[in-house]
């Protein structure tokens, strides 16, 4: 079945064209709500109501640009509107700044997974949501300002401070990375 | 797009070289999201081709006997006729199976002069009923029968209908032997040939009897119950993650008592079967009691003079949390009742559906952070909306009044899944313990 039938599928409601983009596309965008989320059942949650949101309007997919990339922004505004839910406002976490002085890293040959998660997970929220949008799902800072209702400004200035907030973290086993 | 130095770029690829399988639950719950109203169709469907289904077998089979009873009720006007008509009659022949007293006749059908007329046809006549009260039974002729116009009407007293006896204007046109009768009993119009060859019973309206309307109609109802009852709750969890939680929750919560109101209307389908539906509100209430005891303060005494510390004790407390836990929901119940009355007493039973339309759970519980925490706060760990019920119960009725009657219905009632949402660890099903009282009133 190609895309375009999936999508016409969905389009008519279909649980086996649903089920197939959901399995398509599910493993990928369940690592995105990782990223973004604290926990792994906030993640599922944060997909869940993503994957609900998408096939309740996929008729506004009109095949223009690549449906992944499509199902990648909802998922990750879903991911947003999650952490908003459990209290975690973004605005909070803004212009603060920890201590990093304690929490060095050992940068290897290539960062897995799990590092990078533990790296995600020592910045301020603010700071990893800035950074994620720009560096890891390749979103401008006008997506990122109108997604985390923020100005260009804020965003460049936060993802300024996240790099070098990361600069601190990581102590350069060699000089290869930074 | 933003340009990324090469640690970034290595994040970057960490990050998308990685995909992981979300859990199950998570197409569970998306797929309910987007098809719930087929579910939800189909079960409505079922409930009501099975109740229109059930009415439709019922009604039929009134129809039925609602035939008979006419046909019936035909043989004993004959009778009263002519028995009121003091002509001297001859024996009845012993060929003559219509009108035999106290006795069963029988029209066969598949003679062609027992032809029908209309579509409301005798299939059986039974007990042909003896005369008009007072009254020796007398043998008749039909040939010898002649009734006048000005023959006087009398009043059958034991059921207080009124009989007029006259020539039909077209008897002429009959045979010289037979004779032709258009009685009227209130709205009720039948003629009759009778003649002494052969016997026809023909029929030409459709006959309402009054005495046997209220059979052959539905008798609408309404009640009003309230009930209250204990209830009985499983609380389990298939992920072993969570079985301190589980524990945690069996040990602080405990079950406590429901109650009811319900508004039903309804149809005596006969008078033993009735079927209806309404709209109910009911509360299951748990109790939730925590306590921890611990030290909650120290008591240092000190030497004013050389400031030491020369005494030490503690105060242990027990903090106590109590609380109630609410779930209240709204019902549109489905029933089918059977009852059989003994006198002013009525004795059935009772089953029915239950859909529900809201849920709502109120309450401090225990998260999954082990702290106690109110149950909106927590997510959706319980569902809205419970799905399809049933419900089962006895019920012993009084009539006060003819159409007036008090009931007690002593019953269970479940919901056919658990009462959490997938997401959550921990699952509770309920079976609801009941004893209702109400007041049912025939319209």
């Amino acid at each position: 079945m190609t895309e375009k039938q999936l999508i016409e599928g969905c389009i008519n409601n279909d649980s086996r064209c649903q089920k197939q983009v959901y399995d398509l596309y599910s493993s990928q965008m369940y690592s995105i709500c990782l990223r973004y989320c604290t926990s792994p059942d906030i993640a599922a949650d944060a997909l869940q109501n993503a994957f609900i949101k998408i096939f309740k309007n996929i008729n506004a997919f009109r095949n223009e640009g690549d449906l992944g990339a499509w199902i990648r922004r909802i998922v990750v505004r879903c991911a947003l509107d999650q952490i908003k839910i459990e209290k975690k406002h973004l605005s909070d976490d803004f212009d603060q700044l920890t201590d990093s002085s304690t929490n060095y890293f050992e940068m290897e040959d290539q960062i897995t997974y799990e590092t990078l998660l533990s790296l995600l997970s020592k910045m301020p929220n603010g700071y990893r949501l800035v950074f994620s949008m720009a560096v890891l799902d390749d979103m401008n800072h006008k997506e990122i300002a109108d997604t985390l209702q923020i100005t260009e400004s804020t965003s460049r200035t936060q993802l300024l401070k996240a790099r070098k907030f990361l600069q601190n973290l990581i102590v350069q086993k060699s000089n290869l990375y930074i | 797009m933003i340009s990324k130095s090469n640690w970034e770029q290595k994040m970057k690829a960490a990050a998308d070289g990685h995909s992981q399988l979300p859990p199950e639950y998570v197409w569970q719950n998306v797929e309910k999201e987007l098809h719930p109203k087929e579910k939800r169709r189909m079960f409505f469907w079922l409930g009501l081709v099975a109740v229109l289904g059930s009415s439709m077998a019922f009604l039929y089979q009134n129809a039925s006997s609602h035939s008979q009873d006419v046909a019936t009720s035909t043989s004993k006007v004959i009778n009263e006729v002519l028995n009121a008509n003091t002509t001297p009659m001859t024996a009845l022949s012993s060929e003559d199976s219509l009108i035999k007293n106290n006795s069963e006749a029988k029209i066969d059908l598949s003679k062609p002069e027992n032809s029908i007329a209309s579509d409301l046809y005798a299939k059986k006549v039974t007990s042909a009923q003896p005369s008009h009260p007072g009254m020796t039974e007398k043998s008749i002729h039909t040939k010898q029968t002649k009734i006048s116009k000005n023959s006087p009407s009398f009043v059958n007293e034991s059921n207080e209908n009124r009989y007029s006896i006259e020539d039909d204007v077209n008897s002429q046109k009959a045979g010289p032997l037979e004779e032709r009768y258009k009685i009227e009993i209130n709205d009720l119009t039948t003629t009759l040939f009778l003649t002494s060859l052969d016997r026809k019973v023909k029929m030409q309206n459709k006959i309402k009897c009054p005495s046997f309307n209220r059979k052959g109609s539905a008798t609408l109802f309404a009640e009003f119950s309230v009930s209250g009852g204990i209830h009985n709750r499983d609380m389990m969890s298939a992920d072993a993650e969570y079985t301190k939680l589980l524990q945690f929750r069996k040990d602080s919560e405990s079950t406590w008592y429901n109650w009811s109101a319900e508004f039903l209307g309804g149809v005596y389908l006969n008078p033993n079967i009735y079927v209806g539906a309404g709209l109910s509100y009911s509360q299951v209430k748990d109790r939730f009691n925590y306590s921890v005891t611990g030290i909650t303060k120290v008591i240092i005494n000190f030497d004013p003079v050389t400031g030491n510390a020369i005494d030490t004790s503690t105060v242990i407390g027990t903090l106590v949390t109590e609380g109630e836990i609410r779930f209240s929901s709204f019902d549109f119940p489905i029933k089918i009742g059977y009852e059989n009355n003994y006198g002013g007493w009525g004795i059935g039973a009772e089953a029915g559906l239950l859909l529900n339309l809201s849920t709502i759970s109120q309450g401090r519980i225990f998260d999954k952070n082990f702290k106690i925490t109110p149950i909106e706060n927590q997510g959706d760990i319980y569902k809205k909306n419970l799905g399809l019920g049933a419900s089962i119960s006895l019920l012993i009725k009084k009539d006060i009044t003819p159409d007036l009657a008090i009931y007690f219905k002593p019953g269970v009632k479940t919901y056919l899944k658990d009462w959490n949402t997938d997401p959550y660890p921990i699952k509770s099903e309920y079976k609801i313990f009941y004893a209702s009282i109400g007041v049912r009133k025939q319209i």
